[in-house]
């Protein structure tokens, strides 16, 4: 870690490693102590800390979240995975880069900055590594308050280009389909038309598409 | 490189003494798979502008010479294909080859324009270890778009022979062959994340043995593909289907989206990082007219214009020119004043047997109706139907067209992409039976199977249905044309909601408009003629020898009788038409050329005329489509289909013809 870490952020931090490693199904004691970012001595400590405070229950070199840990991790990978999505598909920033400031970064942003930030990118559901990002309030209700940076490919202009961001996963063999044509996250792609059916282009492949799936793929616009 | 940290793996086949025997030739759909066959065999297979025209695989001995080590080998050909992992059945055809491993070599061949696609692939077949080749094809478009590759570089980053090539023009191709020889096993590997790597290892052990690398069928398993899971119920058992399964839903679990995405992702970052290296992009030369051309064929104003010109064309082409000129001329000239007559002459001479001369010159012999039809009538218009239909494919059009009707298209259940099928049942219905694997759903296929069964004419019964209302007047080909279009529509509707089953995506890709080669569209035209006429003419002389029997004894004259009452208090026709439909089974186009006769003769009035060719082209199937559906969608499919055929076009021709009638009372 660059900075020195404050009690709170190392519970914070611990809490994400936890939530993170639940997602995956692994709740063995020794594996999550020496996988820690915060080292081994502090990741014992912290776990102890967590306990005292009724956020884990330990029992036979298992860990298990409870209530109160489970809502503090969520929140911290719902931050940090936003910023990723942020920082490496919209701002394109390097994957380092991105990595190191999203660790400092969700410490600090407030449940109402990280509803803009979502609200901004357009409620995205995964980060850049494919992993989900923990819905809140805002994609509850898809707040459009903010007019988000990222929309759904039916929204931009014609002859205009686009970074892909995500697609939204309705069918899993329609993803398949516009994978294997190059209309993937992180693509580029430009719309020529949008009647009678869709037409964009992905590199030097035209596609026609119908105009529902363009619903579903959302975009960064970049200037034309 | 991340990617090569890895240690090269070891192939099992590079070190052994390989015995090449087959080269399997894999690719992107459209990058010139055909035109590189054919170069290697000497055997030409269909080729054209439309991606998933090759919807069997070819095998024919690789020509003498063209690969000196290789000389007792074979070439296969396989459908076009984006990804290992198959979404549909074309793609599942060229995975299944690759997974028996039966074969010496592997040529990949990719369109040099789209190195991100090419490259998608080549990682995938990387990962099954096969001993290959990459061929840049259609080096000169690339060229057009400002596209140029470092092949050299790319086949030190791959470890495997990289040649540029320009297919059609014969560009780069004995390279390509020199190359062959030195195929191998690509060194290149994908490193995907921890958890997915994690997930491979686990499952490679519980793998059954198989031909290809056990890392690539457990990205395939990982990934649940569902077309692997017969192959893997035959070798395995269930408790280790049942591991195999928790392995890959513990995999997910790390992951916010389906495992096949995230594998997909990272193959992409991984060639994205390739692709960096060794392509640079320039300054596109193209030209701003064919751009241009390129916009208005889909354009929401000038699409529909470009549209409207291009059937007008084809109608010009083959319904003027096909079945009007050249069939008056062939007809009227060649067979009625020298063929014919000479033929009756001699048989007037030298063979006074009567039953004889009947057989061949009377009013149902060989030449004088099988062969003046299927020579005068059909082929003239058959040709001209496959030469207009060679441009359209060859341009690139086709694929435009399918954006244009995709809307329309979706009333009846399908999608744009379903114009390939149809608009080929305009040439030839069992043609186009077989084409329907193109479409993306079990569904879908089946519609359009029962519509090209029901209502779609085929050229030569078009060419004949045209030369009878063209003697009519307009209304009764508004009335002909409405009835069955609007027949079509509602079959296709209903069809929609009754059938089960998913409709799926348009998603379709546009080649470029490219100028077709007249050789090319020749070439096409001659072997789809030849397919049939030996389809046809057999039929034809079939059908006439079974009218003839059954005219001499009395059958017929039987089977008037038994449905003359059918046909004639619901349809108000002759009596004599039974035999018109009887035919018409045999083949539609014959059918219909028997009602032509008949019109010619005075026989029928318009209204009975349009019933006629209403419920002739709603009619059964002909034999060789029937048997087409049968080996399409086997016996049951193919048995219902006909048995709601049958007396739907019967309704349909009787619902006609009292509404006709009424009307005709009424003014």
């Amino acid at each position: 870690m660059p900075h020195p870490m404050t009690a709170e952020q190392e519970l914070e931090e611990l809490a994400e490693e936890l939530w993170a490693l639940d997602e995956r199904g692994v709740h063995q004691r020794s594996r999550i102590v020496t996988g820690s970012k915060l080292g081994l001595e502090l990741a014992v400590a912290t776990l102890e800390e967590m306990s005292r405070q009724e956020m884990v229950r330990q029992e036979n070199d298992e860990v298990h979240l409870l209530p109160a840990g489970k809502t503090l991790g969520r929140t911290v990978v719902r931050r940090h995975r936003l910023a990723e999505v942020l920082f490496r598909q919209v701002l394109a920033v390097g994957e380092e880069e991105t990595e190191i400031t999203a660790c400092q970064v969700e410490h600090i942003l407030t449940e109402e900055v990280t509803d803009r930030i979502c609200t901004y990118l357009g409620h995205p559901p995964t980060c850049p590594h494919g992993k989900a990002i923990p819905r809140g309030d805002c994609c509850a209700v898809f707040r459009r308050d903010v007019t988000p940076l990222v929309q759904p490919l039916s929204n931009l202009s014609i002859g205009s280009t686009a970074r892909i961001v995500f697609i939204a996963q309705a069918l899993h063999g329609r993803m398949d389909r516009l994978m294997t044509l190059g209309i993937q996250a992180g693509g580029m792609i430009r719309l020529q038309q949008n009647h009678p059916a869709v037409v964009v282009q992905v590199g030097e492949t035209s596609v026609a598409l119908d105009k529902e799936i363009c619903n579903e793929i959302y975009v960064l616009p970049l200037e034309k | 490189m991340a990617t090569t940290s890895r240690a090269a793996p070891v192939p099992e086949l590079a070190g052994t003494e390989v015995a090449f025997h087959d080269l399997v030739l894999v690719g992107n759909p459209n990058v010139g798979k055909s035109v590189l066959f054919g170069w290697l065999t000497g055997t030409y297979v269909t080729v054209s502008n439309y991606p998933g025209t090759t919807v069997e695989i070819s095998r024919s001995r690789l020509t003498a010479g063209v690969l000196p080590d290789w000389s007792d080998g074979k070439a296969v050909d396989t459908p076009g294909t984006n990804t290992l992992i198959p979404t549909s059945e074309d793609e599942k055809v060229t995975r299944d080859i690759l997974l028996d491993g039966e074969y010496g070599a592997v040529l990949q061949v990719g369109d040099a324009k789209n190195l991100r696609r090419i490259l998608l692939l080549t990682v995938q077949l990387a990962e099954m270890e096969v001993v290959m080749t990459l061929c840049l094809n259609m080096g000169d478009e690339a060229a057009r778009r400002g596209v140029s590759i470092d092949h050299q570089r790319l086949s030190e980053i791959l470890g495997i022979p990289c040649v540029p090539t320009i297919a059609v023009r014969r560009q780069g191709l004995s390279e390509m062959s020199r190359a062959l020889e030195d195929s191998s096993v690509p060194a290149f590997r994908v490193r995907y994340s921890e958890a997915i790597e994690e997930g491979i290892e686990r499952t490679i052990p519980l793998l059954p043995p198989a031909p290809v690398a056990a890392r690539a069928l457990a990205l395939m398993v990982l990934a649940g593909d569902e077309t692997l899971s017969d192959w893997l119920l035959r070798r395995l058992d269930d408790a280790a289907i049942e591991r195999l399964r928790e392995i890959s839903a513990a995999t997910s679990r790390a992951y916010g989206e389906p495992l096949r995405a995230v594998i997909g992702r990272e193959r992409l970052a991984s060639v994205d990082r390739v692709v960096a290296r060794v392509l640079t992009a320039g300054r596109p030369r193209e030209r701003a007219l064919t751009r241009w051309i390129d916009r208005a064929t889909v354009h929401p104003v000038w699409g529909a214009p470009v549209l409207l010109a291009v059937l007008l064309a084809a109608y010009w082409f083959v319904g003027v020119l096909g079945a009007g000129t050249a069939v008056n001329f062939i007809e009227n000239i060649v067979f009625n004043k020298f063929i014919n007559p000479a033929v009756i002459g001699f048989f007037d001479r030298f063979v006074p047997i009567p039953l004889v001369r009947d057989f061949f010159v009377g009013d149902y012999g060989v030449v004088t109706m099988a062969l003046t039809y299927s020579l005068a009538i059909i082929l003239p218009i058959v040709a001209t139907f496959f030469l207009a239909f060679g441009v359209l494919e060859d341009s690139g059009y086709l694929p435009r067209l399918a954006v244009m009707v995709n809307r329309i298209f979706r009333l009846m259940g399908l999608n744009g992409k379903a114009v390939l099928p149809m608009v080929l049942g305009l040439g030839c219905d069992t043609m186009a039976t077989m084409t329907t694997r193109i479409l993306d759903s079990r569904k879908e296929r089946m519609i359009v199977i029962i519509l090209l069964a029901l209502g779609v004419p085929c050229s030569a019964q078009l060419g004949v249905i045209m030369v009878m209302l063209g003697g009519l007047p307009l209304w009764a080909s508004g009335v002909w044309l409405g009835t069955v279009v609007g027949t079509l529509f509602l079959v296709g509707w209903l069809s929609s909601l009754l059938l089960p089953g998913e409709n799926s995506d348009f998603i379709l890709e546009l080649p470029p408009l490219r100028w077709p080669s007249l050789g090319n569209i020749l070439q096409k035209t001659l072997g789809r003629m030849e397919w049939y006429l030996k389809e046809a003419a057999p039929l034809f002389i079939l059908g006439t020898v079974l009218l003839f029997v059954a005219d001499r004894t009395r059958v017929l004259a039987y089977i008037e009788r038994i449905s003359a009452p059918v046909i004639h208090t619901l349809l108000s026709l002759p009596p004599r038409t039974a035999e018109v439909f009887i035919i018409g089974f045999l083949r539609r186009d014959f059918g219909a050329a028997g009602l032509l006769a008949m019109n010619s003769e005075g026989l029928l009035d318009s209204v009975q005329v349009v019933v006629a060719l209403v419920t002739i082209t709603l009619f059964i199937p002909c034999i060789a489509n029937l048997l087409m559906i049968v080996k399409e969608r086997g016996w049951r499919k193919a048995m219902l289909i006909s048995l709601f055929v049958f007396p739907f076009a019967l309704a349909v021709g009787t619902s006609l013809n009292f509404a006709l009638r009424g009307l005709r009372s009424m003014l």
